[in-house]
């Protein structure tokens, strides 16, 4: 585990670890020790999160889905290194 | 848009199997008087108590006790929370499970598994243990990798360990585990019997805190390694803990007799009723128990709780220590700075007495 934020060409993937869940109550993903509610596209993003597309491309992504949202490649960034601090998707190796 | 929640239900299931444990840590959670509880649920009935917590938005069970493998059955409840679409997670000791039983749980659809050490040497752990044990819990460690499952260790800290802290993170290294907890002591159950045995000094924890530290910039630079986990004790920190992450929210406990509980201890607190998944489903037992329903939320709250900025940060601290250490459950937790009787901390920091009591 490494602390510093992830960068746009970095690709990450759920970790095997890790399940996504969803519950008519919403979404969550669990981990070994935890299970975290996700809001909002949190689970969308997670599920564009093959390993072969980058940051960059997650956000283009979601931007097609969500044309015009502020912030979303900034967003993208915060959550995706926030589950990666939690052990929820892990940096994949380039292609 | 992204950002974790909240939710208003609850995720985690703590299944206490049983409190029969064959190691004697002088810090267990556990009752002190733990022989007097029944183990009054069969493999049927957890299997109940899986698929009703699965309905209303439970995901994830951490299968706990005393110890879970003392259950001749853990893999008939293994199998139903599998059938519940739980994530089960296997919290040991590491005896009596032997390596040959946890493949076969891994097959069975066990995800992850945290072994408890207590010390970093086999002497030094053995002897808290109260038990020979440490070489049996390093084999079902590299077990757990070699079956691909997630690996926590454990080590809960306090006086007589605290300075091998080092040695434990370079075995946590070593055993490749995934998370490291360095759990400090929370005085609970036989913790408490033995406090002043088991309260580190100040000096203790400022030289541990700063070998994590270390441990972890060298993960920054980019040393592989395990996520570390490591928390001042409350008696030191001034601002309580958020005991479960409030009470009755996000993690329900079932005993080894059916009771829901907010947390391990709750069901010893006085003049609270809690209800058994004998007599009541999950959904009731959790929702509208009188003790579920009592310190859930904040308009409980007394003064200086019920005006912080802070109150829906930590709750209030831990109803458990506030009724243990001021005989009242109802009052701020004395660990926080801001309650009229922090004293009873400040002075228990300073009681020191040699020579803890097994739990027995």
């Amino acid at each position: 585990m490494s602390a510093k934020p992830l960068d746009s060409h970095d690709r990450v993937v759920l970790s095997r670890h890790a399940d996504l869940k969803r519950r008519s109550q919403g979404d969550v993903l669990v981990l070994p020790e935890r299970a975290i509610a996700l809001a909002g596209s949190g689970s969308e993003i997670l599920l564009l999160c093959d390993g072969e597309r980058t940051l960059a491309d997650v956000a283009r992504a979601l931007d097609e889905r969500y044309p015009g949202t502020e912030g979303l490649a900034s967003e993208v960034h915060r959550f995706l290194t926030e589950m990666r601090d939690l052990g929820g998707v892990i940096e994949a190796p380039f292609p | 848009m992204t950002t974790t929640d909240s939710p208003n239900t609850p995720l985690n299931l703590i299944a206490e199997l049983t409190y029969r444990c064959p190691l004697q840590c002088p810090y267990c959670s556990n009752p002190i008087n733990f022989r007097e509880y029944r183990e009054a649920l069969s493999a049927a009935d957890w299997s109940r108590v899986f698929h009703e917590a699965a309905e209303i938005g439970v995901v994830h069970v951490g299968l706990t006790g005393g110890e879970p493998s003392t259950r001749q059955d853990l893999e008939e409840i293994l199998d139903a929370a599998v059938d519940a679409d739980l994530y089960p997670h296997l919290v040991t000791a590491g005896v009596p499970l032997d390596p040959d039983r946890l493949a076969d749980l891994a097959a069975r659809g066990l995800r992850s598994v945290q072994v408890s050490i207590q010390d970093a040497s086999a002497a030094g752990s053995d002897r808290i243990a109260g038990t020979k044990s440490f070489e049996q819990k390093m084999r079902l460690c590299a077990k757990t990798r070699e079956l691909g499952m997630a690996l926590t260790l454990n080590c809960v800290l306090h006086r007589e360990n605290l300075a091998n802290i080092g040695n434990v993170i370079d075995l946590a290294h070593r055993l490749e585990a995934d998370r490291l907890e360095l759990a400090n002591t929370q005085y609970h159950g036989w913790a408490l019997e033995n406090r002043a045995a088991l309260m580190p000094t100040r000096e203790q924890l400022a030289e541990a805190s700063a070998i994590v530290r270390v441990a972890q910039g060298a993960q920054r630079e980019g040393q592989a390694g395990p996520a570390m986990l490591f928390v001042l004790p409350d008696y030191f920190s001034d601002r309580p803990k958020p005991c479960m992450g409030g009470w009755g929210r996000l993690a329900m406990v079932v005993d080894p007799t059916g009771r829901v509980l907010p947390c391990h201890e709750a069901g010893e607190l006085p003049d609270l009723e809690f209800w058994n998944v004998q007599s009541h489903s999950v959904e009731e037992a959790w929702r509208d128990a009188p003790g579920m329903r009592a310190y859930r939320g904040t308009d409980w709250m007394p003064a200086p709780c019920q005006t912080c900025p802070d109150r829906e940060v930590d709750f209030g601290g831990c109803r458990c220590q506030a009724f243990r250490l001021l005989g009242d459950a109802s009052l701020t937790d004395p660990a926080c700075g801001l309650s009229p009787h922090h004293d009873v901390i400040e002075m228990a920091r300073d009681q020191v007495v040699d020579g803890f009591v097994p739990r027995r």
